[in-house]
């Protein structure tokens, strides 16, 4: 079965290279056949990679331990259904699993035709072979996921116990995928490029893709962090980990992308700057692969290899340089006609918008790279943590979510004051009254008010919007309920957007709430014992010792209890894998919408007693919220109406 | 001192969504308070003076990385290293050692690398002069490139070139100039 996986590999880097080559030789010769002949070979590409995948799991299915990677990343005793986790655990593995998504997506981008963009589809395809091309290339050659061992070991090593946690089955796949949907939007942006009809072809599907990249990445982002709060047991959810940076950084820029692409789509204009942001966010896309691969910045999260990782920077390089080669060379083709008209318009606003944000990617690319250029350059081994990217990125922020709040309500071309004054009269208000009445309470810390005042501002800006566009529409007949279907239809890039920005202050919310005013204490308490923290008393009330097949679980109880009502058992445990010498958590949580209490078991002791550390964390559960709203409003802002895939130029 | 439950609110927060569709502007207002109420919650973590030391100790737990974990700090990693780390620094507070000085204590032993931050001196500096640099040339370069696009209206009106045989491209240049013409005699009303 190993051996037909490997042949799959191979046909299908030869697919590829067949396919990328029929494309441009079919509009170097203007054959439409052979246009045709490759797109069926992408998809071909697509099957054969399925083939492969199932050659792997039928691997790990039949413990064919003699396959290098099976013996690495399962066993015996692992349960059958870790198996899709183990899949992608090693290099090698996730190697498949981004070629498999790839070419899924890339059969998607050739299959949907977006009208628009029909006369570049040849050259979009050469773009995507390219990529695919390179990823083939290293798996089949240089970490082939179905090499074998000389012999054949009686177990394998088991998987990683960390990666048995639900979150696992759905955090890896979903930003695997999203960090490679980024070749999608650059494929279109450079199939433009390369087909010398840079006229806005590629702006429909450009946006489209790039909204689905950024969907996915952002949700397998705030996945992982999910992840990292439900398991780790460190009560946090963001360590601006390296790993955590590689894949915050091009989400950041796709942010940019996708905002600033409405303006080409609106008004002809930032041609160049959009190809520039889609190159730029590939390119850190590509960075965090490197990164992610045994990069020279250790993380909790590296596969390891390193030999692997610098191919992966070459890779970055050469694309980055290529790009901006043809760039150069067709700099005069993407110039618009159109001018700024005036400074205080909503173009002006997209620019502020994609300057801040580049800000925060570039800072945090800084602080990634600084250790390495302090190593290089004096020696000295020092880090960059979570202070800096806090201190800096946290302002960065703020001014996004104001912008957020202020840039819907600028016309385009040129507005004046007053036009502004009457959009955002009451939401000033509002947010002003907010802000004295949070600081006549008791709150007090700059930031967090700041905070408070701003999401508030950002959504009662939204709301007015809502509200009036639905009271609008009732006035002409409609009942409330309608009102409020047809008014999202009839708009959905924007309402969508709203959707996505009401998201996103809900991110704000859960992440000012938890910095601000967390309370954390480690405790020792025996048997009966009880500890008073913040608003709760715990009461610890015995433990609980199972061994099972691969590690010793301990699982304490405890109540919970608040001004002297009972609340609830809870039951954290702690699980130690002998053959890992690891420990992994579950903490027992509590949430609601105003606060988590956050219970991590620590060792029992031999008396009996047991150590915890308990944590309060403010508005943590509006960060999860964030996630399905956001999808929605993907979902919103990416339906289809009958006019085609993008819509209304009331946006 | 706002002392705030959370069950009662939930459902106040509910019932303002219900209503609040129904009521245009009084909704804004009753969406704010239920915002206020859930920013007060955070006071009820308000600690008392003696836990201010622990707060200290935490903070400076936040400061310093576990030497053998990668890239998690102290206060994060709940390997033994770190927990005897964390009862360091609680004894070198208690000895009445200030913030600086606990981690001054700790990067003598360990290096810098220990420090989440780098210490404000020499090369390292850069860390911090850099971010405030791409500030300041974010805001020149949206200055430059705002007067660079912005040219006077009738300068938008492009002269028509000689038709060269493509169409597409002549028939663009003509949209775009009636644009402009229409801008002039009928301004823009922007609907939202």
């Amino acid at each position: 079965m190993a051996e037909i996986g490997n042949i799959a590999l191979f046909m299908a880097l030869s697919l590829a290279i067949y396919s990328g080559s029929a494309s441009m030789l079919g509009v170097w010769r203007g054959s439409a056949e052979l246009i045709a002949s490759s797109y069926k070979a992408t998809y071909a590409t697509t099957m054969i990679l399925v083939v492969a995948t199932a050659c792997l799991v039928g691997a790990f299915v039949t413990k064919d331990f003699q396959v290098e990677y099976v013996a690495a990343h399962s066993s015996r005793a692992m349960d059958i259904q870790y198996i899709w986790v183990a899949f992608y655990a090693g290099n090698e593995g996730s190697l498949l699993f981004i070629a498999l998504a790839l070419s899924l997506l890339c059969t998607l981008a050739i299959f949907f035709k977006i009208d628009s963009a029909v006369n570049i589809m040849p050259h979009v395809n050469f773009v995507l072979m390219l990529v695919m091309i390179f990823f083939l290339a290293v798996m089949a050659l240089l970490a082939n996921p179905f090499n074998k061992l000389d012999f054949i070991p009686p177990d394998g090593q088991g998987i990683n116990p960390l990666l048995t946690h639900p979150g696992m089955f759905i955090h890896p796949p979903i930003l695997m995928t999203g960090l490679i949907s980024f070749s999608i939007p650059f494929a279109f942006g450079m199939g433009s490029m390369i087909s010398g009809r840079t006229r806005d072809e590629w702006v429909d599907a450009g946006r489209t893709w790039g909204l689905i990249a950024w969907a996915l990445l952002g949700i397998g982002l705030l996945l992982g962090s999910w992840w990292a709060y439900t398991i780790l047991g460190w009560g946090g959810y963001w360590a601006w980990d390296p790993v955590e940076n590689a894949g915050f950084m091009p989400w950041i820029a796709m942010t940019a992308f996708i905002h600033s692409i409405m303006v080409q789509k609106r008004r002809g204009m930032f041609r160049m700057w959009n190809m520039a942001l889609v190159i730029i966010a590939f390119g850190f896309a590509q960075f965090g692969m490197f990164i992610n691969r045994g990069g020279p910045v250790p993380s909790v999260h590296s596969f390891g290899q390193s030999t692997l990782g610098w191919i992966f920077l070459m890779f970055m390089g050469l694309t980055l340089l290529v790009s901006f080669a043809v760039f150069f060379i067709r700099y005069k083709t993407l110039k618009s006609e159109q001018n700024l008209e005036s400074a205080m318009s909503r173009e002006a606003a997209f620019l502020m918008n994609n300057l801040m944000l580049l800000a925060v990617a570039f800072v945090t690319l800084w602080g990634v790279i600084f250790p390495l250029i302090s190593e290089l350059t004096t020696g000295e081994i020092i880090t960059v943590g979570p202070p800096f990217y806090n201190q800096v990125n946290g302002p960065l922020f703020l001014g996004l979510i104001f912008l957020m709040g202020v840039a819907p309500y600028i016309p385009w071309r040129r507005s004046s004051w007053n036009v502004f004054r009457r959009a955002l009269f009451y939401p000033f208000i509002l947010s002003l009254t907010m802000m004295s009445v949070l600081i006549i309470v008791g709150i007090r810390e700059p930031f967090s008010v700041l905070s408070f005042t701003l999401c508030s501002f950002v959504v009662a800006g939204i709301l007015q919007e809502w509200v009036r566009g639905v009271i609008a529409r009732h006035s002409l007949g409609e009942n409330y309920l309608t009102a409020f279907f047809r008014l999202i239809a009839g708009n959905r890039p924007r309402y969508g957007g709203y959707v996505v920005h009401l998201a996103v202050v809900c991110l704000a919310l859960g992440v000012a709430g938890s910095s601000f005013y967390d309370l954390q204490r480690d405790i020792a308490l025996s048997p009966g014992e009880s500890v008073v923290i913040g608003e709760y008393e715990l009461k610890y009330l015995s433990h609980d010792v199972r061994d099972r097949v691969d590690r010793i679980e301990t699982t304490t109880v405890v109540e919970v209890y608040r001004g002297g009502a009972f609340l609830g058992t809870y039951k954290p445990q702690r699980s130690f894998y002998p053959s890992f010498n690891m420990a992994s958590t579950r903490a027992a949580i509590r949430s609601t919408l105003v606060e988590d209490l956050y219970i991590i078991p620590g060792e029992v002791l031999d008396n009996g007693g047991a150590l915890f550390r308990v944590r309060i964390n403010p508005l943590v559960m509006w960060m999860w919220i964030a996630g399905p709203l956001l999808f929605l409003g993907i979902l919103i802002a990416l339906w289809p109406t009958k006019q085609g895939n993008v819509t209304s130029s009331n946006n | 001192m706002v002392a705030s439950t959370s069950s009662p609110l939930s459902g106040t927060a509910a019932g303002m969504f219900m209503i609040s569709y129904r009521m245009g502007r009084k909704a804004l207002l009753l969406w704010l308070m239920a915002f206020m109420f859930l920013a007060t919650s955070c006071l009820t973590n308000e600690l008392p003076i003696i836990d201010q030391q622990e707060r200290l100790a935490q903070s400076i737990d936040r400061g310093l990385m576990c030497p053998v974990c990668p890239s998690e700090t102290i206060d994060e990693s709940q390997v033994p290293i770190a927990k005897q780390m964390r009862g360091l620094v609680r004894e070198k507070l208690a000895e009445g050692l200030t913030e600086e000085e606990v981690l001054g204590f700790f990067a003598d032993r360990y290096g810098n690398g220990i420090l989440a931050m780098p210490p404000k001196s020499g090369f390292n500096l850069l860390v911090w002069i850099v971010p405030p640099l791409i500030g300041i040339g974010g805001i020149l370069l949206i200055i430059v490139i705002i007067n660079q696009m912005k040219k006077p209206v009738s300068a938008l009106f492009v002269q028509m070139p000689e038709f060269d045989g493509e169409l597409d491209v002549y028939l663009e240049i003509v949209d775009r100039n009636i644009d402009v013409l229409k801008e002039d005699v009928m301004p823009d009303v922007e609907k939202s």
